[in-house]
């Protein structure tokens, strides 16, 4: 249906409201992070070409911290992604626990991380100089415990609308609770599968406000993640190198995120 | 089997729900609860009294308050306005923006540090609330969570709803959002949740120790002979207290 001259202003208006906020707020600072990575330095703004990237990409922190996120963060995510597997299914044949189980799950999403990180130093030595072993417990346990729970109150959700005469089908076919779960019912929710990913990622690249909570602004090497060498390199105000580094993170990232829109689209189309 | 299945998610709830036990349970005793659990003294308000004394405490506290009603204030019809335009606008400038908000929504706040530092020293914001303020209100949350919520609704619903007025907006605040409460409400407290969580941009753009929201500094603050436990515990309180209001309260009196 076409738009009256009304309804267009009332559209306009709307935007007008609220679309000079984001452009200011995060359109431009994004355009500027930018053009940063290719400039000298704040203070000499002639053009640079790609020596920012060739510094970062040699420099021992960004290597280290880029690892760390690497390791670190692949675990993280794959244990969440496991526990998510897990819950998923259990709250699916337990209804009557589900619903004030998924009101729980959720919950360690809402608690600010500075109550938890007080939960967790008490909980584990977060010294990341004497004890990095237990630090990554440490931070690796609680990204789970705030993130996988909201993970799986998605993909109950999509379960709960796979129709029943599907897996009727399949157990008449012989094909037990396992098999069921893992090739018709997970296949189904790939939409649900690949959103969970992708908000556990943004959360992960989150992930340097609850480490420095835990373990301060300087934690060991064991411990290091990029966000720290962004933050270090814009407090000794060389922002061309934070710059750089975020169009490499931004980069890598949208590459991630790509991947998992891909998959949701195949998965849509292949429905 | 099923009863095994049933102990195992029972065990894991309870795994969900133990940091906040002990978060409690600490925050009642003297120290933390290893003191308690050794029987070293009783349940106690000790705590409290002292964090509800401290008057640096209270005064974190009072920032994270008036930063996070600021921001609120802004981005909720912020985000009711960005998401009736994400649903209204023609399809591929909407579907144009919506890709850019994702984007910024998926990208950790290092990506952008260095320019909102010096947008914000250019603006002389730096070192003042208004400068965390700003950018949280026109965070990118709001409007994608609600035009998710709103084009989830069919779209003959705007359609008969036009015979009886031609104006979006009046469809939309009379028709389409009442519909919506409950994820409205859900949206409200995730992005307060979001902002009452804030720790990169303070700081980054608050210099200023007494401007510091609790979020970032609550566990700085030395309480004599306390733990940080209580402190702790009221902080989370009025997520929790929304949280429990939004199932308890909101969701029956909407239903009526």
């Amino acid at each position: 249906m076409k738009n009256t001259k009304r309804q267009t202003w009332e559209i306009r208006a709307a935007g007008a409201a609220c679309l000079p906020g984001f452009a200011l707020c995060y359109l431009a600072p994004f355009c500027m992070t930018a053009w940063y990575a290719f400039i000298r330095s704040a203070f000499d703004h002639r053009f640079a070409g790609t020596d920012n990237f060739a510094y970062v990409l040699q420099n021992k922190y960004f290597i280290l911290g880029s690892g760390n996120l690497l390791w670190l963060g692949g675990s993280m995510l794959l244990l969440a992604f496991a526990l998510i597997l897990l819950l998923a299914p259990l709250l699916l044949r337990h209804p009557g626990i589900a619903k004030p189980g998924a009101a729980l799950l959720i919950l360690p999403l809402l608690i600010p991380s500075i109550s938890a990180a007080t939960v967790w130093k008490m909980m584990f030595d977060v010294n990341s100089v004497f004890n990095p072993a237990s630090c990554r417990v440490a931070l690796t346990t609680l990204f789970v415990w705030k993130y996988a729970g909201i993970g799986a109150v998605l993909l109950w959700a999509e379960l709960q609308k796979i129709p029943s005469e599907i897996l009727d089908a399949a157990a008449l076919d012989g094909a037990g609770k396992g098999r069921t779960y893992c090739f018709i019912q997970l296949p189904l929710a790939g939409k649900s599968l690949a959103v969970a990913g992708m908000v556990l990622l943004m959360f992960l690249l989150r992930v340097y406000k609850e480490s420095y909570l835990l373990f301060g602004a300087y934690p060991s090497p064991d411990l290091y993640l990029l966000q720290h060498y962004m933050n270090h390199q814009y407090l000794k105000m060389n922002f061309q190198y934070v710059a750089a580094a975020a169009v490499l993170l931004t980069a890598c990232a949208l590459l991630l995120y790509a991947v998992g829109f891909l998959l949701m689209k195949k998965r849509k189309d292949a429905l | 089997m099923k009863k095994t299945g049933a102990v195992i998610l029972i065990l894991f709830l309870f795994l969900f729900a133990l940091p906040l036990l002990i978060l409690l349970l600490s925050s009642f005793s003297q120290g933390s609860m290893l003191n308690l659990l050794q029987g070293k003294g009783g349940l106690t308000l000790e705590q409290y009294q002292a964090a509800l004394e401290s008057e640096e405490i209270l005064l974190r506290f009072k920032n994270s308050a008036v930063i996070s009603a600021a921001t609120l204030t802004v981005q909720l019809p912020v985000s009711l306005l960005g998401g009736f335009y994400l649903v209204k606008q023609r399809k591929r400038r909407a579907a144009a923006i919506r890709f850019f908000l994702t984007v910024l929504l998926l990208l950790p706040f290092q990506s952008i540090m260095v320019p909102v530092f010096r947008l914000s020293k250019w603006t002389g914001l730096y070192d003042s609330q208004m400068a965390v303020i700003l950018p949280q209100a026109f965070s990118a949350l709001g409007p994608l969570a609600v035009w998710l919520l709103v084009s989830s609704l069919p779209e003959e619903q705007w359609e008969a709803a036009q015979l009886d007025t031609a104006s979006h907006l009046t469809i939309y605040a009379r028709v389409i959002l009442p519909q919506l409460a409950q994820g409205l409400c859900a949206v409200g407290l995730l992005c307060f949740a979001e902002v009452w969580n804030l720790v990169e941009q303070p700081l980054i753009l608050l210099s200023d120790e007494t401007l510091l929201p609790a979020s970032l500094s609550l566990n700085d603050l030395e309480l004599k002979n306390t733990g940080p436990y209580a402190g702790a515990a009221l902080y989370s309180a009025p997520v929790l207290l929304l949280y429990a209001a939004s199932f308890l309260v909101i969701r029956p009196h909407l239903q009526k």
